[in-house]
């Protein structure tokens, strides 16, 4: 009788925790969603190869988005200089791959490659992915 | 001999109240249209001379020479300094309850925009593409430096339909679907503001200067800049197309021999990264490819974008350029930015103009080494941050956002420009054909400060330029709506303690637009537009000196009128009472016809130009006419007792003959008494026409180098004529008078003259030439009081004797010709009424 009070117990509390847990859960999507009234920021997918990058050759830089609010805004910045890439979509591809060509050195180097999306409401934060360029 | 007297009497009488008519109403009228003009002018000074700020603070010893020279200062003077203010200065100075906006200006230097590339149609052909880039500045055209060549051919890959191959500069830059070039380097004049300051000062919004946020690299801060909405950049592209054959074959043969590899990666397009000397061989070996067509574009980037665009660039089917912000695509768009292209900038120094005999030229200080564009100033390249790859070793990154446009003013016939030093936008042009406009080339250089072409934060000024970065803060004092004397005077304490803080002070208020004719070398002759500083103070004082001038030589006029003419008739009313005397009237009674008599003279021209200026006072709603005359008629009453005084004092003296010279001489000298007056009123004449005209051309050519003082002394021109008129006709009514006067006293030797057997013209003659010897006299020693007065009160007189000896010459045939018909007059009158030539 003792365990089966227990047990009871042990479930009513358990099915008041998830309820605590849902409700507390439900609350907060309510918040995000209608009382900042703000949709989502997009993420940007950066993709590098993955094979080792040699410089003097042409690799693919894939920059994609969670976002589904297109035309899309699809920013690569390859990270060996100052120079930035820009695609303006025009349809609701959520994707745009960005070929480059890294200057070749007789030595490897590392540079920090970026990537941004943005749509039509925000802009995405930056992604930042570290390629090393292999000498020729 | 009675009738005669009574006739005499009654024209003299009827003369004089004319004459005295006259009197009262020009000296009311010129009295009263004096102060309605000058009330015109005030006003008129008021509504337009009060610009935007009135004080200009500059770091101390600002003025260039040429600013001390000539009190002009460049249309955008504030777009060249190197500083010498603090923050801490002006943000001390706008805190201040008496000042309304303190708007600092920090001139940054002359930077590039963030560098883009820009596209031009795709092509599904064999092409080869050469580029090349020209600059003008007006009138000639600089070849830009190097060529740019690239191919594009159909060859699919894992990465394009299109293999390309370029100079190494195009490398990740020309595309075969974007045919890409990158838009050359143009430098602009870039100068911080405070947007809110600035904001009060222009009523424009620049709080865009004011939003940073972070871009793509983080280690680089964002500096948003609003780029000038009508500034152009004068920069073409001669594109030449040409189609090539180029097989499939040829294709695999180059792959075969210079190594490519697309499916691994090793394309065309990256070999001048991965075999130098392989890349040249390369593109030696396509050079020679003939052509089989040639089409040839001229791309001018002047009509398409203004300076710090940093959007997509591109040409259409029709290869016409456009920009992506005025002529959005349906199609996807692909670029490059380049936001390292503020690593170094150019400070430019002060144009180093000459001044000789007048003539302003500017030499030129070098040439560019690739472009030849001629240099007119010194130009330092300076280093904003360093870089090694993506990593800023020294310095702190920054690069340029374009965040919006701002614009100026279009109007240029704005009468009282303020001169706030970055906004200025009025043309330079060639003298010789004002069509031809000037303007600074895509380098930096230039003779010419463009305005402003890009605005930022001040928040970025020590950062950019130095500790001091402000080169001048514009001040505009708080509680006055205009410029009149009450805000003049507020204005001048504010800047004298200004002055004092060491601070190179300019009050502007009326400053007004001018054009300076330059020659500048290489080019010829300009015309500049230039600022005055201050015009307002000038045209004021302008108009006091000519007003106190021509009321004073006004008022002496009429009074020595007034006083001869009484004086006359004075000692010739003696005679007439002595008569009545030796009659047996008494004194009693002389003295109430006396009475009757002035009573008359003076009541009867009072009355009617007491009822005249009444009406007038009434329609024209002016009472100071009425207050005028009745001034006038007082003062004429007052004088009586004290000329009938001094003509009876003067009665006693005798004329004593000078016994020798010529007979004109010795008339002259025994008439001395009798001509005095007439040559102090000749004299007076003479004054007026040189000296007023002296003062007036001088005034006038200092303000109307001004649009304030065109307008001004435009509303001021008729005013001058009237009084002009006006002091003209008095003078020589005065002097007609005068010879009646005196002729009328010698009517007996005229008589004599003609008994004796003298014909008219003999008289005329001898008369005359009296009048020649002391009316000479009188114009010459009034010119002399002229040029003495204007060489001691003005200065240089030399350039205006031409001048002087032409009124000079008029004036004395003037008197002559006047003279000439009142003696022809006299001499009828005596000879025909006096006795008959005894034949």
């Amino acid at each position: 009788m003792k365990k089966k009070l227990f047990t009871s117990l042990a479930v009513v509390f358990s099915l008041f925790l998830m309820f605590t847990v849902s409700t507390l859960a439900s609350e907060g999507d309510s918040k995000n969603s209608t009382e900042y009234g703000v949709a989502a920021v997009p993420t940007a997918i950066f993709t590098i190869p993955t094979n080792p990058i040699i410089g003097g050759s042409q690799y693919p830089f894939k920059v994609g988005t969670t976002s589904t609010s297109g035309p899309h805004v699809f920013y690569f910045n390859p990270g060996d200089g100052t120079t930035r890439q820009r695609y303006d979509g025009r349809g609701s591809e959520q994707s745009r791959t960005f070929y480059y060509t890294y200057k070749a050195y007789d030595y490897s180097k590392p540079y920090s490659a970026t990537a941004q999306t943005a749509d039509q409401l925000n802009i995405s934060s930056l992604v930042t992915k570290t390629v090393i360029v292999n000498a020729w | 001999m009675k009738i005669t007297i009574s006739l005499s009497k009654k024209r003299e009488k009827f003369q004089m109240i004319s004459l005295l008519l006259i009197i009262y109403i020009l000296l009311s009228c010129s009295i009263s249209s004096l102060n309605s003009a000058n009330k015109t002018i005030q006003q008129d000074i008021y509504d337009f001379s009060r610009g935007s700020f009135d004080i200009l603070l500059r770091p101390g010893k600002s003025h260039t020479s040429i600013e001390d020279e000539l009190g002009l200062v460049e249309e955008n003077y504030l777009g060249v300094g190197d500083g010498g203010i603090s923050i801490e200065q002006w943000e001390r100075i706008k805190n201040r309850k008496d000042i309304e906006v303190a708007a600092p200006v920090a001139a940054i230097g002359l930077y590039t925009a963030s560098a883009i590339n820009y596209s031009l149609p795709e092509r599904n052909e064999s092409i080869r593409y050469t580029v090349k880039y020209l600059t003008t500045d007006g009138v000639n055209n600089f070849d830009l430096g190097d060529t740019y060549t690239a191919y594009s051919f159909l060859d699919q890959n894992p990465f394009s339909k299109y293999s390309t191959i370029t100079d190494e500069s195009l490398v990740n830059i020309f595309r075969g679907e974007y045919p890409s070039f990158l838009f050359p380097l143009t430098y602009h004049q870039v100068v911080a503001i405070d947007a809110e300051e600035e904001g009060k000062l222009t009523g424009e919004d620049y709080s865009k200067i004011d939003l940073s946020s972070s871009g793509l690299n983080p280690d680089f801060d964002e500096v948003p800049i609003l780029g000038l909405k009508d500034a152009q950049v004068p920069l073409k592209a001669f594109v030449q197309i040409e189609n090539i054959q180029l097989s499939e074959d040829d294709i695999q043969q180059l792959k075969n021999k210079y190594r490519i590899d697309p499916e691994n990666g090793l394309g065309f397009e990256g070999l001048p990264y991965r075999d130098k000397d392989l890349h040249i061989q390369l593109m030696k070996e396509l050079a020679e490819i003939e052509s089989t067509s040639t089409e040839k574009y001229e791309l001018d980037f002047s009509d398409t974008i203004s300076p710090f665009y940093d959007n997509y660039l591109y040409a259409n089917e029709e290869y016409h350029l456009l920009n992506y912000e005025d002529h959005p695509v349906d199609k996807e768009m692909w670029g490059i930015i380049d936001s390292g292209s503020q690593k170094t900038y150019y400070s430019v120094g002060a144009v180093n103009y000459q001044l000789s005999d007048s003539k302003i030229s500017i030499k030129q200080t070098g040439k560019e080494q690739e472009s030849g564009i001629p240099l007119y100033r010194e130009i330092q390249e300076k280093t904003n941050f360093v870089t090694d790859g993506p990593n800023v070793i020294d310095g702190e990154g920054i690069y340029f956002n374009h965040v919006g446009y701002f614009e100026v003013d279009l109007n240029e016939e704005e009468l009282a420009s303020s001169p706030l030093g970055i906004y200025g936008i009025h043309s330079t042009y060639l003298a010789k054909d004002t069509k031809t406009l000037l303007h600074p080339t895509s380098l930096p250089g230039s003779f010419i400060t463009t305005p402003a072409h890009g605005l930022i934060s001040l928040n970025w000024a020590e950062r950019l330029k130095s500790d001091t970065p402000i080169d001048a803060i514009r001040v505009r004092v708080a509680d006055i709506e205009g410029y009149d004397k009450a805000a003049a005077d507020k204005i001048k304490n504010m800047a004298a303690e200004f002055e004092s803080e060491g601070f190179t002070v300019d009050i502007v208020a009326g400053a007004s637009n001018q054009l300076l004719t330059i020659n500048v070398e290489g080019i010829g002759e300009v015309i500049q537009p230039w600022t005055t500083l201050g015009a307002a103070d000038t045209i004021l004082k302008s108009w006091d000196i000519i007003k106190i001038i021509l009321v004073s030589l006004f008022a002496i006029v009429s009074l020595v009128y007034v006083i001869f003419s009484f004086s006359n008739l004075i000692k010739s009313r003696r005679n007439d009472e002595s008569l009545l005397m030796s009659l047996g009237w008494k004194k009693e009674h002389i003295k109430k016809l006396r009475f009757n008599e002035w009573s008359l003279l003076l009541g009867v021209p009072f009355i009617f130009a007491f009822t005249i200026l009444l009406v007038a006072s009434y329609i024209l709603k002016e009472s100071l006419l009425i207050i005028s005359l009745v001034i006038i008629f007082s003062i004429v009453c007052l004088l009586i007792p004290i000329i009938r005084k001094f003509s009876l004092a003067n009665v006693k003296l005798e004329h004593s003959p000078i016994g020798t010279g010529t007979v004109t001489w010795q008339n002259a000298w025994y008439y001395r008494h009798q001509i005095t007056f007439s040559m102090f009123q000749i004299s007076l004449m003479t004054v007026v026409s040189i000296f007023l005209t002296l003062v007036m051309t001088q005034q006038e050519k200092q303000t109307t180098q001004t649009t304030l003082g065109i307008y001004v002394h435009g509303q001021m021109e008729w005013f001058y004529t009237i009084l002009l008129i006006f002091l003209y006709l008095l003078t020589i009514l005065t002097l007609i008078e005068s010879l009646l006067s005196l002729w009328q006293q010698r009517s007996d030797e005229i008589t004599t003259f003609h008994h004796i057997g003298w014909s008219k013209k003999q008289l005329i003659n001898f008369y005359l030439k009296e009048i020649a010897l002391w009316s000479g006299v009188s114009v010459f020693i009034g010119a002399l009081i002229s040029v003495f007065s204007y060489l001691i009160l003005f200065g240089n007189v030399v350039d205006s004797l031409l001048w002087v000896a032409g009124i000079v010459a008029i004036l004395f045939s003037i008197i002559l010709l006047v003279s000439l018909i009142v003696l022809s007059n006299v001499l009828h009158k005596s000879i025909n009424f006096g006795y008959k030539k005894v034949s």
